[in-house]
């Protein structure tokens, strides 16, 4: 199986910061895989989205992107254009005044002609249903439509994985519903950072977390498969993998 | 926050190419303001008043735009008939009205409805993406294009944030008054909020740089020039050089007075 992603022994410390926030980090994302994370505030996770792109970079370790070793930035730009990633809070990802434009702004970068441009952008839109929103003005958006279009700048892109930071944040059932389903019709590979449990229980086959600066993969984190039973939901089969019930939680840390 | 300007219109004004009404805007309001004599200034009015009935603007809104700036217009009434020095028109006790005084008030007053109004009715009937792109197409310097554009889509961001942190004071028992804790207060709100969008900056340039950005924005605007821009720019030539000889004729009667 070809692998996307191959992190191994990252290290990072914010500067001036003491302790490192990622130790001794390895992360391995490979094709057809979807991973789940679910790990508490400030444990190093959009810090690690961060280190995936480009943008952050490590204290030591090596990253490893479609089998190329990354050195400088120059090998960056050719990621991004394959890895999609979603950030945690929508209005960083929209700048432009209207939606449309946010949306046509990656592949115009792409060298896309503006017609093509237009036409991928508007395509994207209807694949998630909003084709609506297409004049609208980005700053007039609710939190939940924020997410969708920041969802469509990144897909206009054409991605081969993506990576999203926390996006149940604000969102609605609906709108969750929705994203749940459209996430299920990509099927591209995807790392997902999470509070929600239960969400990233559907959309993901692995629930890994971070803990002390290292990721935990699921055989660490001892999982009870399926996350928070609900009372109102009888049709759920619950599979026992184990003795000890437990939660898809890391254990020993603060709240998630 | 609502700067949404009359852009969803579909009078004559808002078929007009952008970049024609961006540069009549543009000449037209500087040519205002430099203006001495009253014909041509009442003309100048006339025109933006035309201009805003052809734009068929919503009267409402438009008054309440001009209502917010009236403020400063009386700030001037009351100031300048009083400070500038001239003729006196009328003594109230110790204070002289003079003539000269309420001659510049009046000009002014003519002027900014003047020049609001034209904006009114060319520059608020366009969407801001669309005033950037024809900034851009007229050579404005791209640096401002973009502060512009982002200033747009930011300023309602940072507007959330302020009354964040405010409520959060006011949850905590702040109240403003006249005190050096409020002038404390409002400094670190105000740092706060320079930190936020300090950081907010980087993060929004780091998702730019993940879409590719390499510093050039691409317009997805089509500006073409059609039949009906070029009857619309020439009419305004027109009644552009008919506000110019009321102005010269005008300098030149008194030249004439004077010789």
């Amino acid at each position: 199986m070809k692998t996307i992603i191959d992190l191994q022994r990252i290290e990072y410390r914010y500067p001036g910061n003491e302790e490192y926030t990622l130790k001794d980090l390895d992360l391995k994302l490979t094709e057809n895989e979807k991973i789940g994370m679910i790990a508490s505030n400030g444990s190093g996770k959009t810090t690690l989205f961060h280190i995936i792109m480009g943008l952050t970079k490590p204290s030591s370790g090596t990253i490893e992107i479609f089998g190329k070793d990354m050195i400088d930035e120059k090998d960056f730009i050719d990621v991004r254009k394959k890895i999609g990633l979603l950030f945690q809070d929508a209005d960083d990802q929209l700048f432009c005044p209207t939606v449309i434009e946010d949306v046509a702004f990656g592949p115009l970068n792409q060298g896309k002609t503006k017609d093509d441009a237009l036409e991928i952008a508007s395509d994207t839109l209807s694949f998630l249903g909003i084709e609506s929103f297409k004049d609208r003005i980005n700053f007039k958006l609710s939190g939940g439509e924020k997410r969708l279009v920041s969802l469509a700048t990144v897909l206009a892109m054409k991605p081969e994985a993506i990576l999203l930071d926390e996006p149940t944040t604000g969102l609605d059932e609906k709108t969750k519903d929705k994203l749940i389903e459209v996430l299920a019709k990509l099927d591209l590979p995807s790392i997902i950072i999470s509070h929600d449990a239960e969400f990233v229980n559907k959309v993901t086959s692995k629930i890994y977390t971070i803990k002390e600066g290292k990721v935990l993969t699921d055989k660490d984190i001892y999982l009870h498969s399926h996350v928070h039973a609900h009372p109102h939901d009888s049709d759920h089969k619950h599979e026992h993998t184990g003795t000890v019930h437990s939660h898809g939680h890391p254990h020993g840390r603060d709240e998630i | 926050m609502d700067f949404e300007g009359y852009h969803e219109g579909n009078s004559i004004i808002h078929r007009i190419d952008p970049r024609v009404r961006v540069l009549i805007t543009l000449i037209f309001s500087f040519l205002t303001a430099i203006l001495i004599n009253f014909n041509a200034l009442f003309l100048s009015l006339t025109i933006s008043l035309l201009l805003v009935i052809s734009a068929n603007l919503n009267i409402i809104k438009v008054s309440k735009n001009l209502k917010a700036f009236t403020g400063f217009i009386i700030l001037i009434w009351i100031i300048l008939p009083l400070s500038i020095k001239g003729e006196t028109l009328y003594k109230l006790w110790f204070l002289n009205f003079s003539t000269e005084g309420i001659e510049l008030a009046l000009r002014i007053t003519l002027k900014s409805f003047s020049i609001i109004l034209l904006f009114n009715a060319l520059i608020s009937t366009m969407n801001f993406s669309v005033l950037g792109s024809s900034m851009e197409s007229l050579k404005v310097p791209l640096k401002i294009v973009y502060l512009f554009l982002m200033t747009f889509r930011y300023i309602s961001v940072l507007d959330e944030e302020y009354k964040r942190l405010m409520q959060a004071a006011k949850i905590r028992g702040f109240k403003a008054g006249v005190n050096l804790h409020t002038y404390k207060t409002y400094g670190n709100i105000l740092g706060m909020l320079f930190v936020n969008a300090h950081e907010r900056g980087n993060r929004v340039y780091k998702a730019m740089v993940c879409r590719g950005f390499n510093g050039k924005f691409y317009s997805l605007q089509n500006f073409k020039i059609s039949f009906k821009d070029f009857i619309f720019a020439s009419m305004m030539v027109l009644l552009i050089s008919a506000v110019l000889t009321l102005e010269y004729s005008g300098i030149l009667l008194k030249i004439q007075k004077v010789i």
